[in-house]
């Protein structure tokens, strides 16, 4: 049985395999789980050292159930994936304290497992592939290393063993990886990762919420195109469309899908594939107007923006028809009317008031539209990324009377209002505008810093009409981005390494990577599992077929497994001394001496010997070489190299 | 939670042996050496490899939830992982040849050691080899390429008489313990349990010595012959112990003598005791008589064994009284 030592081992190997498995989530965890965990796995060390017996079982169950509530307090729930993984270690942390027994490391490893699993779901990032193997390894190493009876192997065999198990393992999972038939989820409903831990559209809006996420780098989406790429123009990705407005805030009004099944099309048809960044909210993201889509389960809202049936908490790939040209709504029901001209009566007099003298001023919508775009343009308004806070009750009035410096938001809010006043309906639009086009993979990249707000007006005969009045300030927004927008004293750190060419190239090579990895490994899934058989040759696939050819592959390889195993554990072949020796009877066999089968290696010399008297002293010592060696108590290497001399110049 | 145990085992250990006797109709008797080929070794997962199947279960459910690509990934890893220790588990244990089967006489009380040699004639090492009979675990050994090992399991044993070696079942766990893999080896074999020696002290055989030189191979205590090694079985009485001093081997004293003490180990001369105390004090004297390099005799209702000296005199003596019928034949 193992001994003191050898547990040592052990448990330091469940140690380091639970350490790798715990550490990438420890950096998001409260601080009390990283401390519980150092305490647990210092006291279990300490008392393998030290060979301190566990701890009084009430004491244990008492700091279970504490810890337990500990989580709940921390997160209000033991759902999720947050809260599940924080669970986990805990759990991890009470079992350490127990593992006394093989059984015991045999559950830690299985945790282990776990954790691991929970990492990936929380952050399937490229570099958690890494992450994936290494603490696989280790866990497995862990886990062959408890499970010995006669205690535990080298680390160097033990390490090599399951480093050439995983060999074959891995091609193994990427047959199940590509061929095994997915399920699309979800069976039951999750709860949502807390709001912080990504950043994305809000929806409402209100003075500085779109400001403060230009100045994040963080992908958005991507998107590939199956023709053309859009001119920058016409890159408006609609997101949430605000409704209501309580004079300083945009809020969305709701999300009724819409009564028709969509819009009609006309113009040219844009087609294109989104790969979309976990963002915890329901939106997707889509370019105007959005007429058909596919791989996700969404609808289409009155107000045409997309919305998933479930918040999108994973990198989702969708595939939308989207019409630029499209004439949306030419009749509006009542409701919509009122609600896009609805303005709160008390606030923003002055903007309220410019409205009416405009609409008192022009016959037709389109001039006022044209009136106050002209405003923007004529009048000193700044585009900035800086703009001063508004703090009064009336902050559109401020902004446009008198700060006169604003980013997108300030902008569309105004503008909207106004239009409001006079009488036409309406709304603010949140999305993002632009993006970058990676020259590597001819990928549109989008970022959190590409976020924008923008109106639409409703004109009679027109329908629904994009106003971008941030265009009409600061016309390099929309062709250029927000970099070369905005002044120099302005940009955010992010934007001026924007500007260095090599930074970009690597920034652009590496977006590629990422964008690849996104598409072809996160975004894989049932279609692209078809169009895999279809490409094989597979007609009209469906999961039986798919699963023929995953049992035929996965066939494939555990044959070539066994036969390896086969090959590894052959028999020895003949040794050294028995190749040179039958080497020397091949070579007396030409002058046709052949050993019988009932002669001995001395005999054999002797009868050699009288035939060929010119070697006798030859084959006498090779004889006696080989006897000593194969017949004496030990080998001898200088024997064993005398042997190989004789033979050498042995030509009988 | 140990009876409800119990209860599952019973079942499960009928199956086993069901299983048993299948192979057995299926092998036949093994021969020595035997060589476990593919044929005859079977495999199934453990509990821990049900909770590993339970786990990749949840894992793979957890991941179509959250429609997780890593998640798949981690989870057709371990798959793999599980299968490759299955083939890897299945080879640790194809390939072993077994030899040497025997099985150690042992006096009634004392275990009997069943003992066979476990080769590895392959490239690659072999680890945990379990070795069971009858409930009884032997140590398990790890064999590098081309190494060997003798394993012995111990039984223990209550009562005179033989003990079949029905079944002996060598299995092995690894790589994770998920797989168990084993083969049923069958060798037509057989254990002795002598009667147990009555106590030290009792009564010596009557004396019906018969003195003379009658036995070539015999040799009596008056003229000194030699040294020879000690052998397991020679007296204490006859080491050298002043040559023993100088160095490691134990020599053993020879005389050429004339002078023989022959025994005759009566049945009937223990009247009046019940059959087993009898055979337990021939036992002893056959045991002393041994020790002491007399030739002694044995004479039972049924047979007759001339007396004679040696360590296989001894054994078809014990034997005798291991075989002895519970029920004594009646003689007229």
């Amino acid at each position: 049985m193992a001994d003191r030592t050898g547990r040592l081992i052990q448990l330091g190997w469940c140690v380091a395999a639970l350490m790798a498995g715990v550490l990438p989530h420890l950096a998001r965890m409260p601080i009390w789980i990283t401390a519980l965990t150092a305490a647990c796995v210092g006291w279990r060390l300490a008392a393998a050292m030290r060979g301190w017996r566990p701890l009084w079982r009430g004491l244990r169950m008492l700091l279970a159930l504490s810890v337990f509530v500990a989580v709940y307090a921390t997160y209000g729930t033991i759902n999720g994936i947050e809260a599940g993984s924080a669970l986990l270690i805990v759990m991890m942390d009470m079992k350490l304290l127990e593992s006394y027994r093989k059984r015991d490391f045999q559950v830690l490893m299985f945790i282990a497992y776990f954790l691991v699993l929970a990492q990936l779901l929380f952050e399937p990032a490229i570099w958690t592939l890494a992450y994936m193997v290494i603490s696989v390894w280790v866990s497995t190493v862990a886990l062959l290393q408890a499970v010995r009876m006669s205690g535990p192997l080298p680390a160097m065999s033990a390490g090599k063993l399951v480093a050439r198990m995983m060999l074959f393992a891995l091609p193994l999972m990427a047959i199940l990886f590509l061929l095994f038939p997915r399920v699309p989820g979800p069976f039951w409903a999750m709860p949502t990762r807390s709001g912080s831990a990504s950043t994305g559209l809000d929806d409402e809006m209100s003075p500085g919420s779109i400001n403060a996420l230009s100045l994040s780098d963080e992908v958005a989406f991507r998107v590939s195109f199956s023709d053309a790429v859009p001119p920058p123009s016409q890159r408006y990705w609609r997101g949430p469309v605000l409704h209501d407005f309580d004079g300083a805030t945009w809020r969305e009004a709701g999300r009724m899908p819409i009564s028709r099944a969509g819009i009609e099309p006309r113009g040219p048809a844009v087609r294109y594939r989104i790969t979309m960044e976990p963002h915890d909210r329901p939106w997707l993201l889509a370019l105007d107007y959005p007429q058909t889509w596919a791989d996700v389960r969404a609808f289409l809202t009155f107000d045409y923006k997309l919305v998933a049936r479930r918040p999108i908490d994973q990198l989702t790939a969708y595939e939308v028809l989207s019409y630029p040209e499209a004439i949306t709504d030419p009749e509006i029901s009542d409701w919509v009317r009122a609600w896009s001209l609805q303005l709160p009566e008390d606030r923003n007099p002055r903007s309220r008031e410019l409205g009416r003298r405009l609409r008192a001023q022009y016959p037709s919508d389109r001039q006022v539209v044209d009136a106050v775009l002209q405003k923007f343009t004529s009048e000193e308004y700044v585009y900035t990324l800086r703009p001063r806070a508004l703090i009064g009750n009336n902050p559109v009035d401020e902004f446009m009377f008198e700060s006169r410096r604003g980013f997108c938001e300030h902008y569309a809010s105004a503008f909207t209002v106004v239009m409001r006043a006079a009488g036409i309906p309406a709304r603010v639009v949140t999305g993002y505008q632009g993006g970058e086009l990676n020259p590597i993979n001819n990928r549109l990249t989008v970022r959190q810093s590409d976020a924008h707000a923008w109106s639409e007006v409703w004109l009679t005969g027109e329908g629904w009409l994009r106003i971008d009045p941030t265009a009409a300030v600061a016309p390099n927004r929309i062709e250029f981005g927000l970099a070369d927008s905005v002044p120099a004293a302005d940009a955010a750190p992010g934007l001026i390494l924007r500007r260095l060419p090599l930074l970009q190239s690597l920034r652009q090579s590496w977006d590629a990577i990422d964008s690849a990895w996104n598409e072809w490994v996160l975004g894989y899934g049932p279609d692209r599992q078809m169009a895999l058989l279809r490409s094989l040759g597979v007609g009209d696939p469906d999961w039986r077929s798919l699963a023929a050819v995953m049992t035929a592959a996965l066939a494939i390889v555990l044959t070539g497994l066994a036969a390896w195993l086969a090959w590894h554990y052959r028999p020895p072949g003949p040794d050294e001394l028995q190749r040179l020796y039958s080497r020397f009877q091949v070579r007396l066999g030409r002058r046709g001496l052949r050993r019988q089968p009932w002669e001995g290696p001395l005999d054999f010399s002797v009868r050699a010997a009288d035939a060929c008297p010119a070697h006798a002293g030859a084959i006498r010592r090779i004889t006696t070489s080989y006897v000593r060696l194969r017949y004496g108590p030990h080998g001898d290497e200088d024997e064993l190299e005398r042997m190989r001399r004789l033979l050498r110049s042995f030509r009988p | 939670m140990a009876r409800f145990r119990r209860k599952l085992d019973r079942p499960l250990l009928w199956v086993q042996e069901r299983a048993r006797l299948w192979a057995r109709r299926r092998q036949g008797v093994d021969t020595d050496p035997t060589t476990l080929n593919r044929r005859r070794t079977y495999i199934l997962p453990t509990g821990l490899g049900c909770g590993f199947g339970f786990v990749l279960f949840a894992m793979l459910l957890a991941s179509m939830n959250y429609n997780s690509s890593m998640g798949f990934g981690l989870t057709f890893l371990l798959t793999g992982l599980g299968l490759v220790a299955m083939h890897w588990c299945h080879q640790n244990l194809t390939g072993l040849t077994i030899r040497g089967y025997r099985v150690r006489p042992a006096f009634a009380g004392q275990p009997l050691v069943l003992e066979m040699i476990v080769e590895n004639p392959s490239r690659g090492p072999r680890y945990e080899l379990v070795l069971q009979w009858d409930n009884r675990i032997a140590e398990p050994v790890d064999l590098a390429a081309g190494e060997s090992a003798t394993v012995g399991i111990e039984v223990p044993t209550e009562r005179r008489g033989r003990i079949q070696v029905r079944g002996v079942r060598i299995s092995t766990r690894f790589p994770f313990s998920l797989f168990t893999c084993w083969t049923w080896l069958h060798p037509e074999l057989s254990g002795v349990v002598y009667p147990a020696p009555a106590a030290i002290g009792a009564p010596p055989p009557p004396d019906s010595t018969d003195v003379g030189g009658a036995q070539d191979d015999s040799r009596g205590e008056d003229d000194f012959a030699g040294l020879r090694s000690f052998r397991p079985g020679d007296s204490p009485r006859h080491i050298a112990w002043k040559a023993a001093a100088k160095g490691d081997e134990l020599p053993v004293k020879q005389f050429a003598g004339t002078d023989v003490t022959t025994h005759w180990l009566d049945w009937s001369a223990l009247e009046g005791q019940d059959n087993e105390a009898r055979l337990s004090r021939l036992c002893r004297w056959i045991i002393d008589a041994h020790s002491e390099g007399h030739a002694y005799g044995l004479r039972l209702p049924d047979e007759e064994f001339p007396p004679a000296i040696g360590r296989r005199h001894r054994h078809r003596c014990l034997a005798a009284l291991a075989d002895f019928p519970a029920t004594v034949p009646r003689r007229g």
